[in-house]
């Protein structure tokens, strides 16, 4: 999303192992010190095991993360994702995965209702935005949001809106 | 010999009146202590339900300021966005997304004004206006508890932008469940 929409808690007492784990992801959990994750290539490894492809060569894997399509299989489902999301996607099921990513959409169009109204709060003091247009695009992408395989349009849209945003004076930012 | 044998049975039929009268006796002082021992856990229950309510409320208002909801541009601690504000007056449903009975920002440079002189904020009126009234759900009993926070924003200086920040209050309401 082109502005914070909310922060996500993920609580899970199980161990993983990453397989092939891409560098952010790992510097992400280095830096959270998370035990119970455990960064390897040892198929020894006892846990839930964690495939990041397209470059993983594991086949027994309970969850195939796909860097590249931004996807997740798991249980026989795949669900997508973008930026921070992947850890979500990872470690919920699928079914809850698919429900939260609904409610962080709502409270995005929320949000972007917002700051539409912020917008023309702005312009009395001659502050123009031109994402008022993207931003109701992105409000009503959402309401036709259905599962998380519209994630990918929603982020092409944000980064267009963020982009618009930057580019105005640093007085004049909306968000 | 007769006589002496009914004069027993009379008072044995005493002896058991007196047993049941005291069996009664026992039963209503017991059944009274244990409704008085009810009646005393039941409204520590309601003080105690009423005390983490207020608590998250507490620690919940502290958080509020920088939930993007109110946070200013550039995400700065304990800082409310003022246009943020006045564009969520306009919205009917964060009334059911926060759990609070009621949520207000006052500005406190209005600390001379009454209660009544103080002009309630609306989405036309902003910013010559006071309080933000963000919604108010009229409980019968509620409590409030408020933290200060920084109430920023843009305004116009010689013809430039700048943000303009104020000291308000956020206050949030608690619904008290009354003890009966």
């Amino acid at each position: 999303m082109p502005f914070k929409v909310s922060d996500i808690i993920i609580i899970s007492s199980e161990n993983y192992c990453f397989y092939n784990t891409p560098e952010e992801i790992e510097e992400e959990i280095k830096r959270l010190q998370l035990i119970n994750i455990n960064m390897t290539n040892d198929k020894k490894c006892a846990g839930v095991s964690v495939c990041f492809y397209p470059t993983s060569q594991e086949s027994n894997c309970s969850i195939k993360v796909n860097t590249n399509s931004k996807t997740v299989d798991k249980d026989n489902k795949k669900v997508y994702y973008e930026g921070n999301l992947v850890y979500g996607a990872i470690f919920s099921s699928p079914e809850i995965y698919e429900c939260n990513v609904k409610r962080l959409m709502n409270k995005a169009a929320e949000l972007s209702m917002v700051y539409n109204d912020k917008i023309i709060l702005l312009e009395r003091v001659g502050c123009g935005s031109t994402i008022k247009g993207d931003l109701t695009n992105l409000i009503n992408n959402i309401k036709n949001f259905d599962s998380s395989a519209k994630l990918k349009s929603i982020s092409a849209l944000s980064e267009n809106i963020d982009e618009q945003n930057e580019a105005v004076k640093p007085d004049c930012k909306v968000y | 010999m007769e006589n002496q044998k009914n004069k027993m049975i009379k008072k044995s039929q005493i002896k058991i009146q007196e047993m049941a009268f005291m069996l009664v006796a026992v039963f209503i002082f017991f059944s009274l202590v244990l409704l008085f021992g009810f009646s005393v856990s039941y409204q520590n229950i309601i003080e105690n339900a009423n005390r983490i309510n207020e608590e998250r409320t507490l620690s919940a208002i502290t958080n509020l300021a920088n939930s993007p909801e109110f946070s200013c541009t550039g995400s700065r601690d304990n800082c409310v966005d003022a246009d943020k504000v006045a564009a969520i007056l306009n919205k009917q449903n964060y009334e059911k997304f926060w759990p609070y009975s009621s949520l207000e920002i006052i500005k406190i440079n209005v600390v001379n004004k009454t209660e009544k002189e103080l002009i309630s904020c609306t989405f036309a009126n902003y910013p010559n206006c006071d309080n933000f009234l963000i919604y108010k759900k009229n409980v019968e009993n509620e409590r409030t508890i408020s933290s200060f926070v920084a109430l920023c924003r843009k305004d116009l200086l010689n013809g430039a932008v700048y943000e303009k920040c104020e000291i308000a209050k956020f206050i949030a309401g608690t619904e008290l469940e009354e003890v009966k």
